[in-house]
């Protein structure tokens, strides 16, 4: 029996990324068919289940169309079982009439929910959507047989990870010795595992695509293969994603302008795997002097045709050495020397004044 | 500060040139394109290094510029006087400037200076920058131009060094800058339509009028969810009612068959049970005719009628028999009685004679018979005594022969004797024989007759039997006239009964025929009475009901697909809504950027106006001052000239300060050099540097030329004055 852990894939999503015009239009039709191509994938496979630990829509309001890709992928492949578990962005149940529809639509509730799969119900699927007042108790609740392969579903924070959001907390101790094979998470929009205990191990397979430069690298889900008869699974993860994003933080110290810059931006940009398809996003960091002179807009251009997005961002500082134009008999100086000793207004906000006025002293566009 | 030698290795088309400073000032007069402007920039870049190092275009990098043009060693050296102090500056300068070499050597003891850092020699020395140097100390040919007018003052240097602002260069930028912070500003917020936040204020609010809507789109669909989930509900209920209504029709349907059913049972039930009666009836007759039947029985008065000829058979046998005996009972009577009477002792004796006969013939057989038997038994012990004297063969044969004649001898001789014995004995034998088959023959007709007397007495029982069983009285002689009468009435009650069984067949078949029908009634699906009949209501009623009801769903139905297209259209609606919600978000951002960025732009701008400011109050005052006293070198109406907060020539006219935008080429730039002048007096004040003029006068005419030389010569005495041209009349 093959099964799919997937999660967080967010459909109807706002993208984060500065896309706009056709390009935002591109990706945002990209995050949908990522999910449908999931499905297909699913089909292709012959996998038997699918299974979404949480967050499956972005909000509370799921729109028309992002409801009927759902509908329609669920209707379209009766051989093939969903097993949803609402996660914290999933609200509503908007998918609740389609599980009187869909024979092979699964819930969950605020109580442990299990279904039995395989010939002879020798694996148990087991999940619970975490709320205020169970996220405590759920746990002693759980009771499972020994003899089946136990898979659980959650939506939560890791207690182990740092987490700032609302989201329910998930207690790995509290889940060990209870005769887990495979702990499906979902809330981490990057792919973590490890082991739970001596029997079992859980996993988060992070987000379907990243949407903003906040979800880099690979993404993906995970594919279970069990062997009923032996007992045994074997877990891979599948990448995924259509496009990666990548976002590097780049010292430009060193650079005495524009053209040693777009040489160390593309030295280290090709340190990453990233290539024309993928979303890039350069930060220019570093101290420089007033002086050194970086055409963002020429780095950019130069930059444009290796990537389907590239942003740069300069968030360089300038060097405050205010002793540099003591001597510096113009407005210039002056005009340095007052900024820079100007104690009221933060590093960031003094770099790109001095910027701005510099390329204006210098007749530039600023 | 004072140049005392220059060795220019390579520097541009420059190459190994050795220039002394001795005098001052010190002109140096050579042809256009010698490399007067060579030199000079040599002397700055030896001070200052070169300019432009991170510009992008090589054509804007001073240090390609001026490579070697015979790619020879790239520098050079300048021995210089600082206070009492001489030191020799060497550089050398490779493609970037970290491959860059030099050093500043005291000429005393020859060893490197500590003092000062080569690299930034002119900083240290002058404490100023290479920009404000070059603003100052240096008076390039076209730094000191002759228009004097303040348009066109990006484009011309010589347009800027009408007023002291030119001479810090961005100072008189200031203005311009300044323009371009309110262009900038004005582009991102004008008062108009066209800044580009109010543009994109005008769209957020485009934006904001549809997406003010979204809660109350949410609202009317959650009411259209409402109202459809309580029309669906309905639709539900009325589902209900109809499936009752159907139920009820169904029963109503069923109860029809079932009272059609009850009406033809019954008539069944009805026929059934006069058909049982009728059956009844019919087989009590047929068990009437039975015991009828029974007397009259056609096989028994058959039986009796045979059991009569039987009877008459033996007693007629018996009288036959009877004769026989009596005749043979006669005859046998008769033998005896002759035989007893006249032979009987002749024939004992020839009989007792014969038997004498026969018995000698048989002893003479049997003597024979001994002899043969007698040698066989030699012949026997004779083959014994060859067998014991081993001639065994032979025994065997001889033995053999003995036992065979043994043999015949005995069965001869016996077969002699029987056949002897019979013919001895015939005579006897046949009278015996006539005398036992006739007793034989005697009893024998004794016993058939007492047979058929026996058969005779059954017979008549038989029938004696049946009259008494038919409580008749049976007469021998009137028997067989009662039993034919008995016939003859038989067949006519047979046919009588055929007709009463066949209409009891009839009877049966047709009652049996009613009582399947019957079993096939009671197990019609009809049979059974639906429950409480008494609640089912007719089918007409039932159909009106029905029709109401469909009604009614037509409408909600109608409803519900009139509330499914609403919220269909404002789901669409909503759709869009989110979209300009999205799209209001990436407004709201860029409006959050301009507007820091306006942020940004208007802090720059108050910066760079405190900047002037400050500038303008440390530096203006003394410069005014050494301005009045510079331009009293070549003028002498130097009260009618001044400097204003802009650092602009001013002149009094009419009893008002105008700007001295009139001026003569030539008075302009005297103006300009007392300019010059006076900022060198007052940002150089510890070492006083050299002044660089690269023919600065070619448009002065020869009254004030002489005027200019006449400052010059002033200069120098406070400087050292470096002044290179290309003709004979201003050198």
């Amino acid at each position: 029996m093959k099964i799919i852990h997937c999660a967080d894939i967010h459909l109807g999503s706002k993208l984060e990324t500065n896309l706009e015009g056709d390009a935002r239009r591109l990706r945002k039709a990209e995050l949908l068919d990522s999910y449908s191509n999931m499905v297909e994938y699913a089909v292709h496979n012959q996998v038997d289940a699918i299974i979404i630990a949480g967050d499956l829509f972005d909000t509370a309001r799921v729109s028309a169309t992002v409801l009927n890709i759902v509908r329609q992928s669920i209707i379209n492949n009766p051989q093939i079982d969903f097993y949803y578990l609402k996660g914290n962005h999933d609200a509503n149940d908007c998918l609740a009439l389609e599980s009187e529809e869909c024979q092979n639509l699964h819930l969950f509730r605020d109580t442990w929910t299990s279904y039995n799969l395989g010939e002879n119900d020798k694996i148990n699927l087991c999940g619970v959507e975490l709320n205020d007042s169970n996220s405590s108790t759920v746990y002693n609740s759980l009771i499972l047989d020994p003899g089946q392969i136990n898979i659980v579903i959650m939506h939560g924070q890791n207690a182990n990870s740092a987490s700032k959001d609302k989201t329910e907390i998930i207690n790995l101790n509290a889940l060990k010795n209870k005769a887990i094979d495979y702990l499906a998470l979902g809330h981490i929009h990057s792919h973590i595992e490890g082991e739970l205990d001596s029997r079992g191990t859980y996993c988060y397979p992070g987000c379907l695509e990243g949407r903003g430069f906040d979800e880099c690298g690979q993404h993906g889900f995970i594919m279970l293969d069990i062997d009923e008869e032996s007992m045994s699974f074997e877990r891979k993860w599948v990448n995924w994603g259509t496009r990666q994003l990548y976002e590097s933080r780049i010292d430009v110290s060193e650079c005495d302008g524009t053209f040693s810059c777009l040489n160390v931006v593309k030295n280290k940009l090709n340190e990453n795997p990233a290539d024309n398809k993928d979303l890039v996003k350069a930060i220019l960091v570093g101290e420089i002097s007033a002086e050194t002179e970086f055409d963002m807009e020429y780095i950019q251009h130069e930059l444009s045709g290796n990537y389907f997005f590239i942003k740069v961002v300069d968030k360089t500082r300038i060097k405050a050495d205010i002793n540099k134009y003591m001597k510096d008999v113009s407005l210039k100086g002056e005009f340095i020397r007052m900024v820079l000793s100007d104690d009221s207004i933060d590093e960031d906000t003094k770099a790109e004044i001095i910027k701005t006025g510099l390329a204006a002293l210098k007749g530039e566009e600023f | 500060m004072k140049i005392l030698n220059i060795h220019i290795d390579n520097f541009g088309k420059l190459s190994d040139v050795d220039i002394d400073f001795s005098n001052n000032p010190q002109i140096i007069f050579e042809d256009n394109g010698w490399g007067k402007s060579t030199l000079a920039t040599f002397i700055k870049v030896m001070f200052y290094g070169f300019e432009g190092e991170s510009k992008k275009r090589l054509i804007d990098k001073e240090r390609e510029r001026f490579k070697p043009w015979n790619k020879g060693i790239y520098g050079g050296s300048i021995l210089l006087a600082i206070g009492e102090k001489e030191y020799e500056l060497t550089r050398h300068f490779g493609s970037k400037e970290k491959d860059d070499t030099g050093s500043l050597v005291d000429i005393t003891t020859k060893l490197e200076t500590k003092e000062y850092d080569y690299t930034k020699l002119g900083e240290q020395l002058f404490s100023i920058d290479m920009d404000a140097f070059l603003r100052t100390v240096y008076l390039g040919q076209g730094n000191i131009a002759v228009h004097v007018s303040n348009e066109g003052i990006g484009d011309s240097i010589a347009a800027k060094i009408s007023n002291l602002a030119e001479a810090t260069d961005d100072v008189n930028n200031y203005e311009i800058v300044m323009q371009a912070f309110k262009d900038k500003m004005y582009g991102l917020k004008s008062g108009s339509k066209y800044g580009e936040i109010n543009k994109l204020n005008a769209q957020k609010t485009e934006l904001e009028v549809n997406v003010r809507q979204a809660q109350a789109v949410d609202n009317n669909i959650v009411e259209l969810e409402d109202k459809l989930n309580i029309n669906e509900r309905r639709i539900v209920a009325l589902e209900e009612v109809k499936n009752k209504l159907e139920h009820e029709w169904v029963l109503a349907g069923e109860l029809g068959r079932y009272e059609e059913w009850k009406k033809n049972h019954d008539a069944l039930v009805e026929d059934n049970v006069k058909l049982k009666v009728q059956l009844t009836d019919a087989a009590q007759a047929m068990q009437e005719d039975k015991s009828i039947a029974k007397a009259y029985d056609e096989d028994e008065i058959k039986s009796q009628l045979d059991n009569l000829d039987r009877l008459e058979e033996c007693r007629e046998r018996e009288k036959e028999l009877e004769a026989k005996i009596d005749n043979l009972q006669y005859r046998y009577d008769t033998e005896v009685r002759i035989a007893e009477e006249k032979s009987q002792r002749e024939f004992e004796e020839a009989t007792a004679n014969k038997i004498k006969t026969i018995e000698a013939e048989q002893r003479q057989q049997r003597n024979k018979r001994m002899i043969g038997i007698s040698l066989g038994v030699v012949l026997l012990l004779f083959a014994f005594a060859l067998f014991l004297y081993a001639k065994a063969i032979l025994a065997v044969v001889v033995g053999l022969v003995g036992c065979i004649i043994i043999d015949v001898t005995a069965i001869n001789t016996k077969k002699k004797l029987y056949e002897k014995d019979k013919i001895a004995m015939e005579p006897i034998e046949t009278y015996f024989v006539n005398k036992s088959q006739m007793e034989s023959e005697l009893n024998k007709l004794k016993d058939e007759k007492l047979k058929a007397s026996h058969d005779a007495r059954e017979a008549e029982s038989f029938i004696r039997q049946f009259f008494e069983l038919m409580e008749m009285e049976y007469s021998a002689r009137s028997a067989r006239q009662e039993l034919l009468g008995m016939k003859v009435g038989q067949k006519n009650q047979l046919s009588l009964q055929e007709e009463k069984k066949k209409h009891l067949e009839a009877v049966q078949k047709a009652y049996e025929e009613s009582c399947a029908k019957l079993e096939a009634s009671n197990s019609s699906p009809a049979a059974k009475a639906p429950e409480h009949m008494e609640d089912i209501r007719s089918l007409e009623v039932i159909s009106e009901e029905r029709k109401i009801v469909d009604e009614e769903m037509e409408m909600v139905r109608k409803d519900i697909s009139i509330y499914q297209g609403h919220i269909q259209e404002k789901k669409v609606l909503r759709d869009s809504i989110a979209e300009d919600e999205e799209q209001l978000d990436i407004i709201k951002e860029k409006i959050e950027e301009y507007e820091r960025r306006y942020g940004i732009i208007q802090k720059t701008a108050d910066y760079m106006s405190k900047a002037k400011e400050k500038l303008n109050s440390r530096y203006m005052n003394p410069i005014a001052e050494a301005y009045k006293r510079y331009y009293g070198y070549v003028a002498e109406d130097t009260e009618d000239y001044d400097i204003d907060a802009n650092i602009n020539i001013t002149r009094k006219e009419l009893g008002e300060r105008r700007r001295a935008d009139n001026l003569s080429c030539g008075y302009k730039d005297l103006v300009d050099i007392a300019l010059r002048m006076a900022l060198i007096d007052v940002m150089y004040d510890e070492e006083k540097p050299f002044i660089i003029l690269d023919d600065p006068f070619v448009n002065l005419d020869t009254e004030k030329l002489e005027k200019a030389k006449a400052m010059l010569n002033k200069l120098a005495n406070d400087y050292q004055v470096i002044y290179f041209t290309c003709h004979e009349s201003r050198a």
